[in-house]
């Protein structure tokens, strides 16, 4: 039944995320095509950040529909658990967070432009590091994002366990903002794929840009995914649904 | 089954004996409701409900707007998860697993604007197991309901049949129809009355909420009225019509 919700779901995210993926890389290009070398760089970021922007509202706007709205009591009462409830929310929208990551590479790519002068060039395995801990960090972030969004809005739990929920993602939300100092730094700079391998280009290039940061940030991602998971499955078997 | 044997009830019609003997009986009622409590902070829209429901019967469940009708069916529809008191399903309590044997038309329900109603019976098919989906075709070729037309191209009346038909015919022991009838023109409210008569069986029970109770009081077989979150009755029509001698509008009317 999961496969069947997610499917249904997918197939409701395909058209919004296809008109904004198509949108974007079809600007990309013509920026591209324009020959927007020198103002490639500032352009990228303004794609990142309108992608996300875009991806973020169909998100909500879906998460709202889903649990809020009058598909909310169509989905509600399809016969399934809990857990498939959750699952297939989730997952939908991880699955188009990846994509917008990937879509937001290759419109960044194909804006392209010159290496500005502060343009740090990594080794492989730094390069690898550091994008390998964008990428976790973000779909940990975002794992972390839509399972709050689901929890609270499921009929499943009751107030003071909802207080609970939003206390532990509050919690873990500081800790991000903490530990992940880096990887915000890298936030206003553009990653470039040329024939000498990754550049990371921009105006800011952070000072303390080190190699432990980024490790910090990869291990912190690499323990929240897995909680968040665990953290599900605990309040499903324990609170799901107990009529008194 | 021998008499000493402990029994634990799994599922409505499925008891487990210790010697791992399976048989099957039958649960007593569809609905059991005991001490029903639902509060929206602190306005209180279910107060001490209990009642029962059988199987087999259409039931119609009045009271004036905001007396709780909503509540109670959304809390049958196991989607409102903070409620006191106890309630039983097909004689589970767990009203999240009850959701296989309970249909749930709301008030306001939900279409895919761009389907028509072919698509929308896939859609229906694919989320509901044991969909009836020859039983739709057949009543939406009954009532002249194009299935390659887009639902948002349909009138309100016609729209309102379709989603009405689309929702009965899940594979559901309970129907819950959130005021089906509201807005709707008299032919098709009675298109919609000649389908619940047809599909109402010994195993099919039907809760429907609504105002229009002169007109739909001979379809009803019992009479839920709430008032202000209370119930005030919950009883048979032909007893009530035998115990006042008034018609069942009438009571109503009173009581409210």
């Amino acid at each position: 039944m999961m496969k069947r919700l997610l499917k249904y779901e997918l197939g409701r995210l395909i058209l919004p995320f296809g008109i904004l993926y198509a949108l974007s890389l079809l600007l990309s290009l013509s920026i591209r095509l324009a020959g927007g070398g020198e103002g490639g760089s500032l352009a990228g970021i303004l794609f990142t950040f309108l992608l996300t922007l875009g991806s973020a509202g169909i998100l909500v706007w879906r998460f709202y529909q889903t649990l809020y709205g009058h598909e909310a009591v169509f989905l509600f009462s399809v016969p399934t658990g809990a857990a498939a409830q959750i699952a297939f929310r989730v997952l939908s929208a991880l699955v188009f967070s990846v994509l917008s990551g990937f879509v937001m590479m290759v419109s960044s790519l194909l804006i392209g432009g010159e290496p500005s002068r502060l343009t740090l060039s990594l080794t492989p395995l730094s390069a690898a590091v550091y994008l390998g801990g964008m990428v976790l960090s973000i779909l940990g972030l975002t794992l972390e994002l839509e399972l709050f969004l689901t929890l609270s809005g499921l009929p499943v739990f009751r107030p003071r366990q909802k207080r609970w929920i939003s206390a532990f993602f509050v919690l873990s939300f500081a800790a991000d903002r903490f530990i992940s100092p880096a990887r915000d730094r890298l936030w206003p700079m553009q990653l470039i794929l040329t024939s000498n391998g990754l550049f990371f280009s921009g105006d800011r290039i952070p000072a303390d840009f080190s190699l432990s940061f980024s490790l910090a940030g990869v291990l912190l991602s690499l323990i929240r995914i897995p909680v968040c998971i665990l953290l599900i499955i605990f309040l499903i078997r324990r609170y799901v649904m107990i009529a008194e | 089954m021998k008499a000493n044997e402990m029994v634990t009830v799994q599922s409505p019609e499925t008891v487990t004996v210790q010697s791992r003997e399976i048989v099957t009986v039958q649960s007593p009622e569809m609905v059991y409701a005991n001490g029903l409590q639902v509060s929206y902070g602190r306005h209180a829209a279910l107060q001490d409900i209990s009642f029962s429901l059988p199987r087999g019967e259409i039931i119609g469940l009045v009271g004036e707007n905001g007396s709780g009708k909503s509540t109670l069916m959304r809390l049958l529809a196991g989607m409102i998860p903070s409620y006191r008191g106890k309630v039983r399903i097909c004689g589970m309590t767990d009203l999240w697993k009850a959701k296989k044997r309970v249909s749930f038309l709301p008030a306001v329900p939900f279409f895919e604007k761009e389907k028509n109603v072919l698509q929308t019976i896939e859609c229906f098919s694919g989320l509901f197991p044991g969909y009836r989906k020859e039983m739709v075709q057949t009543l939406c070729a009954r009532f002249g309901l194009s299935l390659s037309e887009k639902l948002s191209a349909f009138s309100t009346g016609r729209l309102a049949l379709a989603l009405f038909i689309l929702h009965i015919s899940r594979e559901a022991d309970l129907c819950l129809l959130d005021e089906p009838f509201r807005g709707i023109d008299i032919k098709t409210r009675q298109a919609m009355k000649d389908v619940l008569i047809e599909t109402v069986s010994p195993e099919k029970t039907f809760l429907i909420s609504t105002h229009e109770i002169l007109e739909m009081e001979p379809l009803f077989d019992r009479i839920i009225l709430l008032k202000e979150g209370h119930l005030v009755f919950d009883e048979a029509a032909d007893s009530l019509r035998e115990r006042t001698g008034k018609a069942v509008a009438e009571v109503i009317r009173e009581a409210m």
